[in-house]
């Protein structure tokens, strides 16, 4: 009877061994691994969406481009799937290139970023870019570009900000907090495909509840970056007659309400590195003409904000403290549009 | 009356090596019995002939050779048994039992075979239960070292020694040690059946008792409240109990500053946890959840893997069960023929599967990463069962991945954690000071 | 020495391995700022009920709960306990699913849960049969792995911290305190497993204050991890907000790409000891009450969670789960107020010499 009992349990543990192929579970070699997603709806037709896949047969990567129609973004995944070769894993997409025809479409592009937050094989942590181009240009742009990694696209988004400072990357989930948020909205960057390099970075679309209101160039974006606290460490300026390197920076805001009204003070201190110069220029002008421009960038875009009531510098989150919860939540109609702001650049030398 | 003498040479009288000799002193004839397997005859005459010139009489002769006179035949056939050498008198009235110089059966105080201590002392235990036992008081000369012995057994009757420092030890640990030891009715042939007399513990890769060659460890092992355990003809050390702490700190490491001995023993912690988790942390990497690696390291381990026809979990059992038949030839192998396989071993392994394509280089990184910090516990039988402990965890992660891998990981603990010998658990730090300081 | 380590890292393993998954979302229903003051009460409520239930027990040393109704008459016992039993399994098995089911959406999107919930009840199981000792020195080792892991996802995930998201202040009127909302918070721990140890020693107040004080911190960084990454608003909508803060995280420098992963481990940690304690307070109840059949408490246990596994496959969907859940933890703060108040009550009584005093 013990003999029974032990050769059963032998069996059970043995049939536990065979169960290891079990669930579907696919080795990572029998997997495809899309790295890149662009998305894209003409008016009145239906959604097109194109996986960059990387293949790692020869020693070179390259990459090939999926492309598949369908009613809703959910239904085209499940095509591609179904006539992928391979177990087609989702969770290794990187990068979601919009077309910005969808993008201007505030209902629609709603929704699509809901799907994409909520939806659990798309990690929330992938980057947004939006195109004018037609998203498969974009994306075949890579196997045409020779010498060139699998994972380019994505490396454009990642150099950090002290080897490219101008572009700066925004996830999904910080697009769908954006929906949400009374005092802050954001910027989605704008790249075009290069005809020597990949991507060209193009500026960046400032969002407001979904809607798309402005774009506005690199530089701008980039001062907004300065005042989300990024450092604008590596941006080379040029005035023309002379070109300096910023090599460090730093920004403080004071805030307080006058009748009502908000009012901010900030300070922005940079150290300069000057490059190259005509002859003649003294270090004074320069540092004047650097001040003079960069101020007047950030009232050009104050202006075009603050007409269309979008808080693209952040600074209702500033006023949390001074303004009670209720208050906030009209921070965009009755505050914004009243709000004062003195803004002074410092420049110094290194 | 030689009645006893002819009764005794009856029963051995299948034994080829038994003798009875006659000698003469003060012309007087006198027997020797013995086997002079055991026995050194030639030496042990000279020795008798030497204490008869000494002596008046034959009574006095008996007296001076010994303690143990006139006992009855069952004595004299447990005194022969054991290699003594038994005087009888002419008559056969009178007898000694006398411990004759021995033939020497015993190899002399070695190396250690089993370890390897750098910056210590290089004597090991040997084979006879008296000079282990030696060893140990002539390093530890304090007269609270405690020594009891018992012979046990049922075709044999074998020498146990227990050794403990009274004042140290708790009480309650002796009296249980002392009762089971009473209570040994079977034959102790090997170390494992040691083990089952102090609780039986069927399926458990974990035994009761600790084995080390090595003095200056069973000293230690004494002084920090254990028991030390002596079989003869066993040339270890058996501590009782056995401490998950043996596992990763040997007495030795303290030869060195304290920083440097914490160091070693972190290591050996790295290493018995890689042991158990690499392995089964590849596969589950590898198959059931890529999606934990970054971008380029996961198409670096996807491309590795291009063209293996086996899956990630036949490949790696089949390289674990391949290594660990590898660790054990070795070890039956006889000195001439052992490199060559070694070699071979390392050709097959290390290139021809590779270039084969049939597992991928990934894996192989692994399990010599596995092989080495196998290696790095301390005691044979402990980096054996750590070797051990991870196919179950292998399995696990095969089918739920990284979930399976902390599962394993937990129920190991929790494993070790259930396990006490004598109401001390596996995992204690110390066994508190309770006894006596009579 | 040891055992009052142990004692307290058992206490942090048991509430810690409520609060992850419904917690937070409850406390964002509640209140829409000033958040630590909702937690900061409970922890205060949650301790002097500690407080009162470990001066009752005081009363009686070297026995523990089951013994001190016992004491009160067998029926007395039966009345409070067995709701109590019934109580404990269900909370098992809907503990478990629940966290199967986060598990499974963390690791391994294509298991059934089944299979997960096999090992989960026989891991709890095993630990239970073996007793308190292996599970207090289990829990030591077991703390020292999954700690790190939990302080080191939560420093991780300050990188996508905006200190502005959330506004401090006071939210005076505590309107929060009417709601009875927040009685069912105080079901999110448990601490009446204190009462099931038989130790000779009291088990003093302080030594489990430092215990208590750990278990705040977490839950306030539970509750707020989420509001510093995501703010007020979205935090609504989001079904599992401590997991959606997790994956959100983002280190380049990193070798592993999700930060859940981490957040997942802890989880299998806590799951497992927290309910292998539950079981073996069962075990030990039911051996006490019904001493008339002599069943060891291992079969008794067995029985139990055989039940409980039944229990969990037989809840149809997740939202069903965290209904019942809610349901759930708040019967036990029902017995969390009702038990450390009669053991002292009848202590305090029996201690001024009215032993005829019948409850």
């Amino acid at each position: 009877m013990k003999n029974n009992k032990r050769f059963k349990l032998l069996i059970v543990f043995m049939s536990m061994l065979l169960l290891s192929g079990c669930w579907n579970i696919k080795d990572i070699n029998k997997r495809s691994l899309p790295l890149v997603m662009g998305i894209s709806k003409e008016e009145g037709k239906e959604y097109k969406l194109s996986l960059q896949i990387p293949i790692l047969e020869n020693e070179n990567q390259i990459s090939k481009v999926v492309t598949g129609k369908g009613e809703t973004v959910a239904s085209i995944l499940g095509q591609i799937r179904t006539n992928s070769e391979d177990a087609v894993d989702y969770s290794q997409i990187r990068l979601i290139v919009i077309q910005s025809n969808l993008a201007h479409n505030q209902q629609e592009f709603k929704e699509l970023i809901k799907f994409l937050m909520v939806s659990e094989e798309i990690p929330s942590r992938a980057l947004v870019a939006i195109s004018d181009e037609n998203v498969e240009d974009v994306l075949a742009n890579i196997s045409e570009k020779l010498g060139v990694q699998a994972t380019s696209i994505y490396d454009f988004f990642n150099k950090g900000s002290d080897w490219a400072p101008e572009i700066f990357s925004i996830s999904i989930w910080e697009l769908y907090r954006s929906s949400y948020l009374y005092t802050k909205d954001i910027a989605i960057p704008v790249v075009r495909s290069g005809k020597d390099t990949v991507l060209v970075f193009e500026g960046s679309d400032i969002l407001k509840n979904g809607n798309i209101i402005e774009r506005i160039s690199p530089h701008e974006s980039q001062l907004i970056n300065v005042f989300q606290n990024e450092n604008e460490k590596g941006k080379i300026e040029s005035l023309g007659f002379a070109s300096l390197m910023v090599t460090n920076s730093s920004i403080k805001n004071k805030i307080s309400m006058r009748n009502n009204k908000p009012h901010v003070s900030s300070d922005l201190n940079l150290k300069i590195y000057i490059l190259e110069r005509d002859n003649g220029i003294t270090d004074k002008r320069i540092r004047k003409e650097l001040e003079k421009l960069i101020e007047k960038r950030f009232y050009i875009i104050l202006k075009k904000t603050q007409g269309r009531q979008a808080d693209i510098f952040g600074f209702g989150q500033q006023f949390q403290h001074v303004l009670s919860y209720h208050e906030l939540k009209d921070w965009r109609d009755e505050y914004y549009p009243k709000l004062k702001v003195n803004f002074k650049v410092h420049a110094n030398m290194e | 009356m030689r009645n006893i003498v002819k009764e005794i040479e009856c029963k051995f009288s299948d034994h080829d090596d038994f003798f009875i000799e006659e000698e003469l002193v003060d012309k007087t004839a006198i027997y020797l019995i013995g086997f002079n397997t055991l026995v050194d005859l030639s030496k042990s005459k000279l020795y008798v002939q030497q204490m008869a010139a000494s002596s008046t009489s034959i009574n006095a002769l008996f007296i001076n050779l010994s303690g143990q006179i006139n006992v009855d035949s069952e004595q004299i056939i447990k005194a022969v048994i054991e290699g003594n050498l038994v005087i009888f008198s002419q008559d056969g009235e009178e007898n000694a039992v006398v411990d004759p110089i021995a033939q020497n059966l015993r190899s002399s105080i070695a190396e250690p075979k089993n370890e390897s201590p750098i910056y210590s002392s290089l004597d090991a235990f040997g084979e006879d239960i008296n000079m282990n036992v030696g060893m140990i008081r002539k390093r530890l000369s304090t007269e609270r070292l405690c020594h009891s012995s018992y012979q046990v057994g049922e075709l044999e009757k074998r020498k146990l020694s227990v050794l403990y420092i009274k004042g140290r030890t708790p009480n309650s640990l002796i009296e249980k040690v002392n009762q089971q030891l009473k209570q040994i009715k079977s034959d102790i042939e090997t170390i494992d059946d040691l083990n089952k007399q102090f609780g039986q513990r069927r399926l458990s890769p974990v035994s009761h008792l600790f084995a080390t060659e090595l003095p200056i460890q069973a000293i230690h092992s004494l002084k920090k409240n254990r028991i030390v355990i002596f079989l003869d003809n066993c040339p270890f050390a058996l501590v009782f109990p056995h401490l998950l702490w043996d596992m990763l700190g040997s007495v030795n490491d303290r030869n060195f500053p304290f920083i440097l001995s914490f160091l070693l023993r972190i290591f050996r912690v790295i290493g018995a946890v890689a042991t158990l988790i690499l392995p089964a942390l590849y596969v589950a990497l590898v198959s059931v959840n890529p999606e934990v690696f970054k971008t380029d390291l996961a198409l670096f381990v996807a491309k590795s893997r291009e063209g293996i026809p086996l899956s990630a979990f036949l490949e790696t059992i089949a390289m674990v069960v391949l290594v660990d038949l590898i660790l054990e030839a070795i070890v039956r192998l006889p000195k001439s023929v052992g490199p060559a396989i070694t070699m071979v071993g390392g050709v097959i392994l290390g290139q021809a599967m590779v270039e084969a394509k049939l597992v991928s280089n990934l894996l192989v990184i692994v399990i010599t990463a596995v092989v080495i910090a196998s290696s790095a516990v301390i005691g044979m039988q402990n980096s054996l069962y750590i070797r051990l402990l991870k196919y179950p965890i292998l399995i696990l992660a095969s089918l739920f991945g990284i979930l399976g891998v902390c599962m394993g990981l937990f129920f190991t603990v929790i494993y070790l954690a259930s396990l006490t010998s004598n109401d001390i658990p596996y995992i204690s730090f110390h066994i508190e000071e309770k006894g006596d300081t009579k | 020495m040891t055992n009052r380590i142990q004692i307290g890292i058992i206490f942090i393993i048991v509430n810690l391995s409520f609060g992850y998954l419904v917690y937070p979302n409850l406390v964002y229903g509640l209140v829409k700022i000033a958040h630590w003051e909702v937690v900061i009460c409970q922890c205060f409520l949650q301790m002097i009920l500690i407080w009162i239930y470990i001066r009752g027990l005081g009363y009686f040393q070297g026995n523990d709960v089951i013994d001190i109704y016992l004491k009160m008459g067998r029926w007395a016992a039966i009345i409070f306990l067995s709701p109590f039993v019934i109580n404990l399994v269900t909370l098992v098995a809907l503990n478990i699913r629940m966290h199967t089911e986060v598990i499974i959406s963390i690791f391994l999107p294509r298991t059934p849960y089944w299979s997960i919930m096999i090992l989960f009840f026989f891991i709890s199981t095993y630990t239970a049969i073996k007793g308190i000792g292996t599970i207090l020195r289990s829990s030591v080792f077991i703390f020292f792995i999954v700690i790190p892991l939990v302080v080191f996802s939560f420093f991780t995930s300050v990188v996508n911290f905006d200190l502005h998201n959330v506004t401090p202040s006071w939210y005076s009127p505590h309107k929060f305190l009417s709601n009875v909302k927040f009685y069912y918070l105080l079901g999110f721990s448990s601490f009446l497993f204190l009462g099931f140890f038989s130790f000779d020693k009291k088990i003093t107040f302080r030594q489990l204050f430092v215990s208590c004080l750990g278990v705040a911190l977490f839950f306030l960084s539970v509750v707020y991890i989420p509001l510093f990454i995501f703010g007020q608003e979205t935090v609504v909508t989001l079904t599992t907000p401590f997991y959606e803060a997790m994956d959100s995280v983002d280190i380049s420098w990193f070798s592993f790409n999700r930060q859940a992963i981490f957040f997942g481990i802890s989880l299998v940690g806590l799951v497992i000891l927290a309910n292998a304690v539950m079981f073996w307070m069962i075990g030990r109840i039911m051996k006490k009450m019904f001493t008339f059949r002599t069943v060891k408490s291992s079969y008794w246990i067995i029985a139990f969670s055989v039940c409980a596994f039944i229990l969990a496959i037989y809840v149809p969907n997740k939202y069903l789960i965290e209904k019942y859940f809610l349901w759930c933890t708040s019967a036990q703060a029902y017995f969390m107020i009702i038990i450390p108040f009669t053991i002292f009550i009848y202590g305090f009584l029996t201690k001024r010499g009215n032993l005829g005093y019948e409850k």
